[in-house]
Parts: C-alpha cells; sequence; structure tokens
C-alpha cells in the first residue's frame, strides 16, 4: 500500500529543498519562510543531508560547483501529479565550486551578484508524469532578478513513506545575465549551457 | 692581475644582472604572446606564468637596488663625455624604477581587477591583492595601460642599454661591456 502512493517529487531545482544547517529535517531557517506552507497528505519533508543541489558548467573544461543551503515545500501525489506543486529556493552564497576561483567570482556582480540576488527560485506551474517513475515540473526559474520558464525533469522512487528523486534541467546562464562583461558575454570562457541538477531525498 | 677591487662589479651584481635582464625580456615577449592569444586554457595559464615570473622580478630587482645602495658601482671610462655619464646615469635609474614599477603596476591590476583570481607563484606562493584598490573596470583598464606603457619604455631602455654596451666595446673599445660580462674565468 505504500509503494503507490508517496512519492516525493522533490524536486527542486536549482532550488530545492530544505536546509542543509544540521538538523536534517529542519527546513532552512530564513530560507524556509518565504515558501509556502502546504497542507495535505503528500507534503513531503526534504531530508537536507542527503540531498544536493548542484551545477555543471564550463570554463577551461567542465566544472561543476554545489549550494550547501537550499530549501523546499514539495506536495506530490505521484497517482495525481496535476495536483502537486513544488517550491524552491537556494541560498546563492552557499555555492562551492571545484575551483577556488569560480568560488571566489560566482558571488560577484558580473555573476549572482548575490548582494542585489541573494536567492535563486523555482516555483512549479504544471506537474505532469511522462513515463513510468519520471515526471515533469513546468515552473519558472528565478535568478538575479530574472524570471523564465524551466521544465524540471525528476525521476522518482518511493518505498513506503521515503522518496528519492534525481531530476535536472539545463538553461542558457546568458537568459539570466549569469556572466557579463566583455570577458563574459561569448562562450570563449564559460560556456552558456549549465545543467542543474537535484538529488531530493524525503519523506512524509 | 690587474688591478682595482672596482674595476668590475660584484659577482652578486653581475648574476642579478642577467638573471633579470633574461626575465624582463621573456616577460616582453610573453606578454605580447599571451595577449593577442585567443581564450583558451593556455592562455590562461600563460597569464598565470607571467605574473609568477613578475613576481620573481620584483624580489630580484629589489635584491639589487639594495645590493647597489651597498656596493658602488665601478666608474664610468674617463673618456665619456660629462653628458654621456648623466645619460648612463639617468637610464640606470630608470631601469631601477621600471623594474620594480612594472611588476608593481602589474599586482595593482591583478588586485582591481572585477574578476577574483587567485595570485598564486608558480601555482605554490600565493599572494594576496593589494589592499584599497579600487576593483573597478574603469581604474582596472588604467593600471592595464600603465603596465603597458612601462613595458613598452623598458623595452626601448633596453634598445638604447644595448646599443650603448655594444658602442662601447665595438667603438670605444673600453672595458664597459666586459666588466659586467659572466665572470669566465679567462683573461685576455
Amino acid at each position: 500500500m505504500f509503494k503507490p502512493f508517496a512519492f516525493t517529487l522533490a524536486a527542486a531545482v536549482l532550488l530545492t529543498g530544505c536546509s542543509a544547517q544540521s538538523g536534517a529535517e529542519t527546513q532552512g531557517g530564513g530560507l524556509a519562510d518565504s515558501l509556502p506552507s502546504l497542507t495535505g497528505d503528500y507534503v513531503w519533508t526534504v531530508n537536507a543531508q542527503k540531498s544536493t543541489v548542484k551545477f555543471e558548467a564550463d570554463y577551461n573544461g567542465a566544472f561543476s560547483a554545489d549550494f550547501s543551503r537550499f530549501a523546499a515545500a514539495i506536495k506530490l501525489n505521484p497517482d495525481a501529479p496535476e495536483t502537486g506543486e513544488i517550491h524552491a529556493v537556494v541560498d546563492l552564497s552557499s555555492v562551492r565550486a571545484d575551483d577556488k576561483d569560480v568560488t571566489n567570482n560566482l558571488p560577484t556582480p558580473a555573476w549572482f551578484d548575490i548582494k542585489m540576488h541573494p536567492v535563486a527560485t523555482f516555483k512549479s506551474d504544471q506537474i505532469s508524469k511522462t513515463d513510468a517513475g519520471r515526471f515533469i515540473a513546468d515552473g519558472t526559474l528565478t535568478l538575479k532578478g530574472i524570471s523564465k520558464p524551466a521544465a524540471l525533469t525528476f525521476d522518482l522512487k518511493t518505498d513506503g513513506n521515503a522518496a528519492t528523486a534525481d531530476g535536472n534541467f539545463t538553461v542558457n546562464r546568458m537568459d539570466y545575465q549569469v556572466g557579463t562583461g566583455s570577458d563574459f558575454k561569448d562562450e570563449s570562457w564559460v560556456k552558456f549551457p549549465v545543467k542543474v541538477s537535484v538529488r531530493i531525498e524525503a519523506s512524509r | 692581475m690587474s688591478a682595482s677591487v672596482k674595476s668590475t662589479y660584484t659577482k652578486t651584481a653581475i648574476w642579478l644582472h642577467w638573471m633579470i635582464a633574461a626575465l624582463i625580456i621573456g616577460q616582453l615577449i610573453g606578454g605580447k604572446v599571451m595577449h593577442a592569444m585567443d581564450p583558451a586554457p593556455l592562455k590562461f595559464e600563460l597569464y598565470q606564468l607571467h605574473k609568477s615570473f613578475g613576481f620573481i622580478i620584483l624580489a630580484l630587482s629589489v635584491a639589487r637596488l639594495l645590493w647597489r645602495l651597498g656596493h658602488k658601482p665601478p666608474a664610468l671610462p674617463d673618456g665619456m663625455k660629462p653628458f654621456e655619464k648623466i645619460g648612463a646615469k639617468l637610464s640606470h635609474i630608470a631601469f631601477y624604477i621600471l623594474m620594480i614599477g612594472i611588476p608593481i603596476s602589474g599586482w595593482v591590476m591583478v588586485s582591481s581587477s572585477p574578476y577574483i583570481i587567485e595570485t598564486k607563484i608558480f601555482k605554490l606562493i600565493p599572494v594576496f591583492d593589494l589592499p584599497g584598490v579600487p576593483r573597478t573596470e574603469g581604474f582596472n583598464a588604467l593600471t592595464k595601460d600603465v603596465h603597458e606603457y612601462m613595458a613598452i619604455a623598458i623595452a626601448a631602455l633596453l634598445v638604447l642599454h644595448i646599443g650603448a654596451a655594444l658602442k662601447h666595446h665595438f667603438v670605444e673599445k673600453d672595458d664597459v661591456l666586459n666588466r659586467m660580462a659572466p665572470r669566465i674565468k679567462v683573461r685576455r
């Protein structure tokens, strides 16, 4: 009886999830305050410590970076995905790349400009099932004050009241004015596509 | 053997002279090449290398200046006209200003860049960005111009310096070039 229902969607796109502070089940402090309080049987609580939000891009070769602070409010009944919602927020200042120069530059005005725009958000408009265990959340990604449509596809696995979702979407960084200035307005140093991946573990 | 203790430069001065000379010529050529390159990982590496050698030149030049202040160089040949002696002195002062000033202008450039790229000499020794330097595109552009014009100036000075040394050696036939030549155990 558990199988069929539960699941999460966890999704989050660039943004999801729960805070990475220590208490695993704690929704991230101030971050979570900006999320709606969802109610119902299919509201999922994200396990922040086991969830990740990261992206891969190319600067002098591929690199990856992850965000340690994010929060999400997720409601999803896998059997009725159209009733679900995903709201996620990511603290952009929590970014860490595997290249120190990248980590140092991302918060600056040419990139995330975190003083002006400290968070990125994703909000789903429509969640639908595309295949067995596979869903798509069409929604809006807001980054650096710019909102554009984004579609998060994710695979969902559930086990009783626990669920795991692996999803991703790819954005063009220039759609969000990430990487401005003469050196970055083209792809000579930093490629345009950025693949955002999320892995969410949640329970209900 | 001949003569006075002051007939030649000290070994230290000679070593510093040729070491710095080789590095400056390398930096002038390397700077030109890397600047003209299209963006690529190699271009990035060359800039990091250029920064590394710049700090080496800065350290050696400061050491050389300190050495120079403590060790009087051999006198210029008596045959030189007063204005030639003044010219030689001025060109040497200009060299010291540029040898120290160009690396510092590069350091200011790096410190004012809107891009935060860590400076690590040969990827080993971290160097801090100079404090109090405005990190703006406008100021950064100015520092790039200053660095470039100083490099052009030292290239011009180099031509003058080499020309003068050759003139001393082949035209005046004095010992000006020889006394800065690397000490090889050979006597004429």
